[in-house]
Order: structure tokens, then sequence, then C-alpha cells
């Protein structure tokens, strides 16, 4: 798969800020409802107007450059870049990362890097996202 | 694995959805505690609107004034609350009404209670009084009482941008304008433009003297069984999406779509119910919203995790008021409210009125219908413009009514009559006043005229919290002609018929009780979109408690019994489930119902039997309380005769 042609497409014009994206990527990759979790994140530029901030799946992953334990790949599917179990959220990413789309969360007690990793197939954001505001 | 109610050892860890957690605020004291939920309210009545009204029956006098201190109010989310189930926003809020009297019981959307459920509590409880302007600070269990001296007097626009600055971006908050402040019965809480509208909740919380409810979170609500809640969530999606008038005009307009319709059914209230059809309705189309772009920008903004977004954000670009007033959001209710049933057809006249009712954080149903009334008693000669510092109050005259709805929201000068609502106004002014006042339990009856739809006879008649645009909006099934399958409704009914059996009205009313206690919004089941089944099957999903249908509706038809147990004890009767005589006297005076008049007595009949009440009690009997589980209630009933 090419890097960086598959990845969350936004529409900013569409979105109408309802965040039913942020909450159902925490449901589907964690079992359970995390503000923190959140692969795509919403914000209001002004009443009305939305931004959409999700991982770019950048083809030089910046992401990865730095990370201590090699956990983070290029998914050979989807295209995605992922990271590992072997994540030992010491927060280099998210550091390096140049549009903030990795969050640091805490999962059974330990603190992970979190991104978008295209579900490992169809966006789940993208199937709820009522006004097709995102595609990929 | 799933247990049954009975095996659930219901002490509420093993519950998953709900986050177990309750926040009680004692303002007079100044103590904050937290505590588990009460199982035996869950078990009962399940959440939101039901735990609300529960508190109210155990910890509030039954006779209590809705403004002293001894009132509470409780916010409420419902275990759905903050999930990804389609419009999971909502926030119950529970309180003696000031303007009916009875239960108060208001919800709304934004993004506030799924906040609130991030922070980690089901619900939160203001008791008490301040002592002086305070705003209270949630961040997770961090909980602050604050001093808002700097924050009293101000709109609730200002409150929130205020406090946005204050406490940063990520805050979600909740907060009164002048109208609570200066306790007007009709005011309303607002949330990011939404609003708890009904039943004076804003007055209530003015009374508590708290300005605002900040809230911050970042907790997980937690899902039993995460494959199975996206499977049927995307069940519920489908069917919502499914429905052609839901997922077409209403997605795309919001609700104003509905004004056509019920205005070519005779459902449209036309100057304060003088008609049941506007003549000039085309200029108040939401078409003519969106093809007007030089004059207003349109934006959506969705509450929490809605599918249908009928939320939208205008900005009036320029007109006579101004240039670039953020005017908010335009509801059907609100257009209704302040358009035909005032006689306005002018845009500009009604987004600038629904300015000043947003900013002041007054009801724009009680507001319009206010304005409708004292225009009648106006053009009755019953006030005249001396009454009115000198506004000539004739139908149609919008920039008289903005005036005056400015003036309402302040107290200024005439407004102080009318910023009660129109009941008290008409008490006030005495004469004949009372014969225009259209009213059912003291709240203005929204924008549905009773002649056009017998359910919506009994809807407004009946409803526990006053005459209510929501428990059910039953004209889709028979003025409109829906069918809803899956609650039983499968042929279609006569909307002309009083003396039809009200069975089918009974499911209908307690599923729509039923998103109220579940978290979500009225609005996916309005058109008969959302499967009482599924939603059954979603909240099994979430919670790990077995349940199916039945049950859902039983605990709604518990919560309406308390709400009517409740009222019974502060003299509610079936006399107070009266419409206006308007309806029994005057004919419709258009459109499908032209020249019907309602059978008041015979519907309620019907109701009545379908729900097992006491026809003169108005509650149920002592027999149906027994089969609902609920005999204390009936026993607490008598204890206190």
């Amino acid at each position: 798969m090419k890097p960086g042609v598959i990845k969350v497409r936004v529409n900013p014009d569409l979105c109408q800020g309802c965040r039913a994206c942020e909450s159902v990527c925490s449901v589907f990759h964690l079992g359970v409802v995390d503000p923190a979790a959140t692969g795509i994140k919403i914000s209001e530029k002004k009443m009305g107007h939305f931004k959409q901030n999700v991982c770019q799946q950048c083809s030089d992953m910046v992401c990865a450059e730095h990370c201590p334990v090699d956990a983070i790949s290029r998914d050979s599917f989807t295209g995605a870049v992922t990271i590992s179990d072997a994540c030992i959220g010491c927060g280099k990413c998210a550091e390096d990362c140049p549009i903030d789309a990795i969050s640091m969360i805490e999962f059974e007690g330990k603190p992970l890097a979190y991104k978008c990793d295209l579900c490992g197939g169809v966006p789940e954001c993208v199937k709820i996202c009522p006004r097709n505001a995102l595609g990929w | 694995m799933l247990k049954s109610a009975l095996e659930m050892r219901w002490d509420g860890d093993e519950m998953k959805g709900y986050k177990n957690c309750v926040l009680r605020i004692d303002l007079s004291s100044k103590n904050i505690s937290k505590e588990k939920l009460n199982m035996e309210y869950v078990k009962r009545y399940l959440g939101g609107e039901g735990y609300g009204v529960a508190l109210l029956w155990d910890e509030v006098p039954h006779d209590t004034e809705p403004l002293s201190e001894k009132n509470i109010l409780s916010f409420n989310t419902g275990p759905l609350t903050g999930t990804p189930m389609a419009s999971a926003s909502r926030i119950s809020i529970n309180f003696l009404s000031p303007l009916s009297n009875t239960i108060g019981s208001s919800n709304m959307g934004s993004h506030f209670g799924a906040e609130v459920k991030f922070a980690g509590y089901d619900s939160i409880i203001f008791e008490g009084k301040a002592d002086k302007p305070v705003i209270v600070v949630i961040e997770n269990d961090k909980v602050e009482i604050k001093d808002a001296a700097h924050l009293w007097g101000k709109n609730t626009r200002e409150t929130t941008e205020i406090l946005n600055e204050e406490l940063g971006k990520e805050y979600k908050i909740s907060c009164i304008g002048q109208g609570g402040e200066n306790l007007s019965s009709i005011a309303c809480i607002f949330s990011d433009d939404c609003f708890a509208g009904r039943g004076g909740a804003g007055a209530v919380m003015g009374s508590k003297n708290l300005k605002a409810v900040a809230v911050k979170g970042n907790g997980k609500i937690e899902i039993n069984d995460k494959d199975k809640f996206l499977e049927i969530n995307a069940v519920a999606i489908r069917e919502i999406r499914d429905e052609v008038y839901t997922w077409g005009p209403v997605h795309g307009y919001g609700t104003p779509a509905w004004l056509d319709g019920a205005n070519e059914c005779g459902l449209l209230p036309t100057r304060n119910f003088r008609q049941n059809q506007f003549e000039k309705l085309e200029p108040i189309m939401p078409t003519q919203l969106w093809n007007n772009r030089e004059k207003f920008e349109v934006r959506r903004r969705a509450c929490y995790s809605c599918q249908l977004g009928c939320h939208k954000y205008i900005v009036m670009k320029n007109s006579d008021y101004g240039d670039d007033i953020g005017v908010g959001e335009l509801e059907f209710e609100t257009i209704a409210a302040l358009g035909p049933r005032c006689g306005v057809n002018s845009y500009e006249d009604i987004s600038m009125a629904n300015y000043y009712l947003t900013i002041y954080g007054l009801d724009t149903i009680s507001g319009g219908a206010t304005i409708s009334a004292a225009m009648e008693w106006y053009e009755e000669g019953i006030i005249t413009s001396d009454d009115l510092d000198g506004l000539e109050l004739n139908f149609g005259n919008g920039k008289a009514m903005v005036e005056l709805l400015r003036k309402m929201g302040l107290r200024e000068g005439c407004g102080d009559l009318f910023a009660d609502g129109s009941q008290v106004a008409a008490e006030k002014i005495g004469k004949r006043a009372l014969d225009y006042t259209m009213t059912v339990k003291g709240m203005e009856i929204p924008a549905t005229d009773p002649r056009g739809s017998s359910a919506m006879t009994v809807s407004l008649g009946t409803s526990e919290r006053g005459a209510c645009h929501m428990r059910p909006y039953a004209a889709t099934i028979d003025a409109f002609g829906y069918l809803y399958p899956d609650l039983g409704v499968t042929e279609p009914k006569d909307p002309f018929d009083d003396k039809e059996s009200k069975e089918w009205l009974k499911s209908v009313k307690e599923f729509f009780v039923v998103t109220n206690l579940i978290g979500i919004c009225d609005f996916n089941v309005i058109n008969c979109e959302l499967h009482a089944t599924t939603l059954a099957a979603i909240y099994t999903a979430l919670t790990g408690i077995e349940t199916d249908k039945e049950e859902l509706l039983r605990k709604a038809e518990r919560t309406i019994a308390l709400e009517r147990a409740l009222n019974y004890e502060r003299g509610f009767r079936r006399d107070d489930d009266r419409l206006p005589k308007r309806f029994m006297t005057e004919e419709a005076s258009g459109g499908p119902p032209k020249g019907r008049k309602v059978d008041m007595e015979s519907a309620l009949d019907k109701y009545y039997e379908a729900c097992s009440y006491d026809k003169e009690k108005a509650i149920p009997t002592k027999e149906k309380f027994k089969s609902l589980g609920m005999e204390d209630v009936y026993n607490g009933l008598l204890a206190n005769k």
C-alpha cells in the first residue's frame, strides 16, 4: 500500500462537531469510551467551524524515528502507521509528531501512545460520521 | 456474561455504562460529598429523569415552594450519555417547577452531559442556597464552589465566554442569564446554545444563587460488550438514516422542516390559537434562511454524538437591528412561537427575538406564547399601550414583540408583568385575560393545535410537567400517518376521534420518556425511527443488565406514575389535565380539522382507561401501583392525606 495515500480524509466544511468519531474510536480500540483516547480530534475554531486533527500516515514516519523500542511501523495491509504492544509510553513520538496526532493515554494502569491505525481496514469514524465529512 | 436484574449483585460496581457516583453539593453549607447510585432507583426508574424525580419524591417535602431553598436541582445523565450511540448527549434536569408548580423535568443536549459522565458522575445534585452568587467548577474529582460576583448580571453568552477564558476552553458550561437571576418563571438553563428550556429550571438555579456549572473530565465509560455494542449501534444508526423524512429535511434543515407539514395538517397555532393555519408561512420556511446567504450565515453545531444534527448556529449579518448578530438556534418551536403564533412572518424579527431570549436565558416557547397572549389581550382591549410602555402590540407587530421580549428578559418596565409567563400575567391583569391564556398547569401550550390531533389533545393535557411538546409528540402518528410497529402501532389512527382507544398512545409516551431516562434525544423516535427493541439491546450491551422492550417501557411507566403521584400530592387532579376552553368551544379555522372542536372528557377517559388511572384523582389505581411494584409510593400518598 502506498504510504500517506490511504488515510482518514476530512472535509471541514461538512463537519457538524458532534464528536461521534472521537467517541467510537476509543470504543473500537479499547472497549471503553475514553475522551483522551481519540485517534481523531475535533475542535471548534469559531462558532460552527470545526477542525479535524487526524494522523496523515506520513511517508517519512517522523514518529518512528526516536522510538526507543521500535514499536512504530507501517502496516503492510492498510498502509497505516501503527504502534505495537511493545510501546512503553515514553511519549517521544507524541512530541515529535508535527501535527499533534498522537495522544498519550493511560490504559489498564499503563501509559501508552495512541493514534489512528485506520481500524485495520474500514475506519469506524468514517462509518459513523453522519455528514460524510470523513472519508478514506 | 449477561445477568438478569435479579441476579445482579446491585452494589452497582458490576454495572457498566453508569459511573455509579453521584455528586451532592449543598450550597448552603458548602458541603460537597459523593455517594454511590441508589440502586433501588436504577432498578425501578433506570436513570436520568427517573432518578431525578425519585430524588424529589424522597428528599423534598411534597409541599415545597419551588423557589425556596428546600427545592433541589439535579442534573441527571442516563447510562447511554457520553457513548457513541446516536444523540447520546442528553442530561435531564429535575426540580419542582416554579412555572407549573408540578414536577419540573427539562432536558438538554450540547456536550455538557457527556462531560459530566467523563468527569465521573451520573448525577449532580444541588441543595440549599448559596449566600452570594457562586459557580461550581468540576474537574474530575476536584469540585470547587467559587465566587461569581463578577459574573452576576452577565448574559449567557458573556458568562460562557468569561468562564472559558478563565478556566480553559475544554470546560463545558451550563449557566443562567438575567432571566434566571431575576427568578423569571420561564427562565431556562443555557449550555452552548442548547437549553433546558421548559418549566423554569433557570429560576430554580437563580434562586440558589448558582450562576454556572463548569465541568471538565477525562474519565472513561466502561462498556460490557463492545462488539455487541458497536453492532447494535450500527443498527440504531441505520434505523435513523433509513427514515426518509428524518434523514432528508430534518437532517438538512433541522426541526423547522416540520413547519409546512404542521401547517398543512392544520396544527400550526396562529395568532394565539385563533386560527390553526398560517397563511403567510412561505417567508419563514427554513429554505428562506438557507437561500438568503447575504443576510444569514447558518452553521451546523451538533450535540454530542448526534447523527441528526438539528442544532444550528445562525448569524444575522445585516439587518435593521445591527450587523453580525449571533442569534443562535432557530428551532421549529421557536419559529412557530415567535412567528405564526404572534402573526409575525419576518425572519429578522423572529431572529432578533430569539437572540434576546437566548442571551437573557428565557424559554422561547413560553416567551413567544406569552407575547401572543399579550397581543390578544391588546387586540381585545384588555390591556392598552399605556400598560405596555407605549408599545402597540397588535398581532404581526414584530418590532414590538422584540422590544417586549427584551424588557421581559431584564424585567424592565412593563416586561416585569410578563416575565413569569402568560398565566401569572393574566392573574395580575384580571378581567377576561385568563380566557385567552393558552396554558395547561400554567405552562404555555407549544406549537401544536390539539384540534388537529386527538393524540396531542391528550399529550398536551396530561403531560406531567405542564403542556409539553415531547410527552409524546404523537401528531406524527395520528395526523401525519406514521406507523410504529415496534410499539404496536400497526394501523393508522384517526386524528379527529377523541373516543378512539388511546392504548397505543400509552406505549408511545412511555418510549418518549425512556429516551429521557436512558440519555438519548427524542428526535430519534419522533418520526418512529428507533425501535424500542434496538434500544433495549444496546442498553444490555452497554451495562450487562439483561432487559427487553417491555421492561424499558415499564421503567418509564413507573417514572410517569411517580411524577403523577408527586403532582397529586401538590394538588393536581383531573381538572388540571384539561386544555383551555378555547379548544372545546371554538372551531378549528382551516385545514383538515376545519370545524372541529376537542372532546376533552372522552379523550381523557380513554387515556386514563389505557393507563389504569383513577378517573378523578388522575393517578394510577392501587392495583396499578401494586403491579408496578410501587406500593410504597401509593401508601406514602395515603399516609400524607
